[in-house]
């Protein structure tokens, strides 16, 4: 899993390469964990790379989500492929979470609060 | 120095040297019973984690329906292969009272002994008797009335908010009525139950909300289906359509539905071994990283109960 981090006008792109599963789980969780710490609440996961999350992926999505409102802030996610929104679609967890279809609308849409 | 030598001096030996070589040889003698022994002990550790993994699916395997159960004017038929990691897939189905039935099925996320264990937790929880969650506790005779799945998944979710164990869960609960077919259910983002008809059409049980764990405020919305004579109904946790090849090709819901129905025609139990042996063949019999659940029930129609008084 690698990750690329890019900030813009107070919001933080996290763009994800590789999959999201029990395997990576683990870095995900440390790096957003970091993140978090260091009060930076508006985020943007970018998923463009991610061809599959299991269920301790969305776990841990959740998980950074809870935590991130609890602060304050919001998580949104961006380019989705259509497996991975598919399985948002399944799991009605699109409607927890802000689905954008790329960081720019995500910015946008924090922007607009 | 084929001979099995480690080091050799050649003659004429200079007593300094020898000293200091057969101090080196001590040494690394030394070091190697050390690492020996560290090796071992890990081996000891590895193996203890190894039987509690074995224990934990065993006591996850306990928890599923005993095989003699039997549902009046049913037949059921399930499969379970624990994943070789452990996960935490549950599944019964029990009566809660001579009309109706209770199914779940649900799907923990993560692997592993804690997985197991909050199955266990959720099990007790899904437990049939009045005054638990399913069966509320009443005044008036029947001194009971039957939660509906709607409010069950919603007690649950209040239940095991994911802060608890860190944990999520997939769940979905049916209420089926033996006598007349029907079914109220509601499912917790579980691969929604899978209704095959007797001319080989298949239904999509679709209703109900997102995972169990995000606590309040979380709605579960309701369905309703009917089952008639010669229809079966297929409740499985993703370790089936998630399943892969090495190179990465998932089995998938196409492939599940369509050998759903091609092997209609056989009794439940061989349509339920010939999917999940067809989900294994696909994968080359690699053995599943994730749990496999799948369980079938076909209704016969004549399940009237003597005993069962009017459909509620």
């Amino acid at each position: 899993m690698e990750f690329f981090l890019r900030r813009q006008n107070g919001v933080t792109v996290v763009a994800l390469k590789g999959m999201l599963d029990a395997s990576t789980v683990p870095i995900f969780k440390k790096e957003m964990a970091v993140l978090i710490r260091d009060r930076t609440l508006r985020l943007v996961v970018d998923l463009k790379d991610v061809g599959f999350i299991d269920s301790t992926g969305l776990g841990a999505l959740i998980s950074v989500l809870r935590q991130v409102h609890q602060e304050g802030g919001d998580v949104k996610l961006a380019c989705l492929q259509e497996r991975i929104r598919a399985v948002f679609e399944l799991t009605r967890l699109d409607k927890v979470f802000d689905i954008c279809t790329d960081p720019e609308e995500a910015k946008r849409r924090f922007g607009s609060k | 120095m084929n001979l099995g030598g480690a080091d050799y001096v050649t003659k004429p030996f200079d007593k300094g040297e020898i000293l200091a070589r057969v101090r080196v040889h001590l040494k690394i003698r030394r070091l190697t019973l050390d690492l020996m022994g560290a090796n071992r002990e890990l081996q000891e550790k590895q193996a203890r984690l190894d039987d509690d993994l074995r224990a934990a699916a065993e006591i996850q395997k306990s928890l599923l329906p005993p095989a003699f159960v039997q549902v009046p004017g049913m037949e059921t038929a399930w499969r379970f292969i624990p994943s070789y990691r452990i996960g935490g897939d549950l599944f019964n189905l029990f009566p809660l009272d001579e009309t109706h039935w209770g199914i779940y099925i649900l799907d923990i996320s993560g692997h592993g002994v804690p997985a197991a264990m909050v199955a266990v937790s959720a099990y007790q929880m899904l437990n049939s008797r009045p005054g638990y969650l399913l069966k509320k506790a009443i005044r008036p005779p029947p001194f009971y009335e039957i939660v509906s799945p709607s409010e069950v998944l919603a007690a649950v979710n209040r239940e095991f908010p994911m802060e608890r164990f860190d944990k999520f869960f997939t769940l979905s609960y049916l209420i089926l009525n033996i006598n007349d077919g029907r079914i109220r259910y509601s499912n917790a983002a579980h691969p929604p139950p899978v209704l095959l008809r007797k001319d080989g059409t298949v239904t999509l049980l679709k209703e109900g909300g997102t995972v169990i764990g995000l606590g309040e405020g979380v709605l579960f919305e309701e369905g309703e289906a009917r089952l008639f004579p010669g229809d079966r109904l297929f409740a499985y946790t993703d370790g089936i359509t998630e399943y892969r090849t090495w190179d990465e090709r998932f089995f998938g819901e196409a492939r599940f539905y369509e050998c759903l129905q091609s092997t209609m025609h056989k009794s439940l139990k061989d349509q339920v071994d010939g999917v999940i042996d067809a989900m294994m063949a696909f994968g080359g019999h690699e053995p599943p990283p994730d749990d496999v659940s799948l369980l079938g029930i076909a209704f016969g129609g004549q399940g009237r109960n003597p005993a069962a008084g009017a459909v509620k």
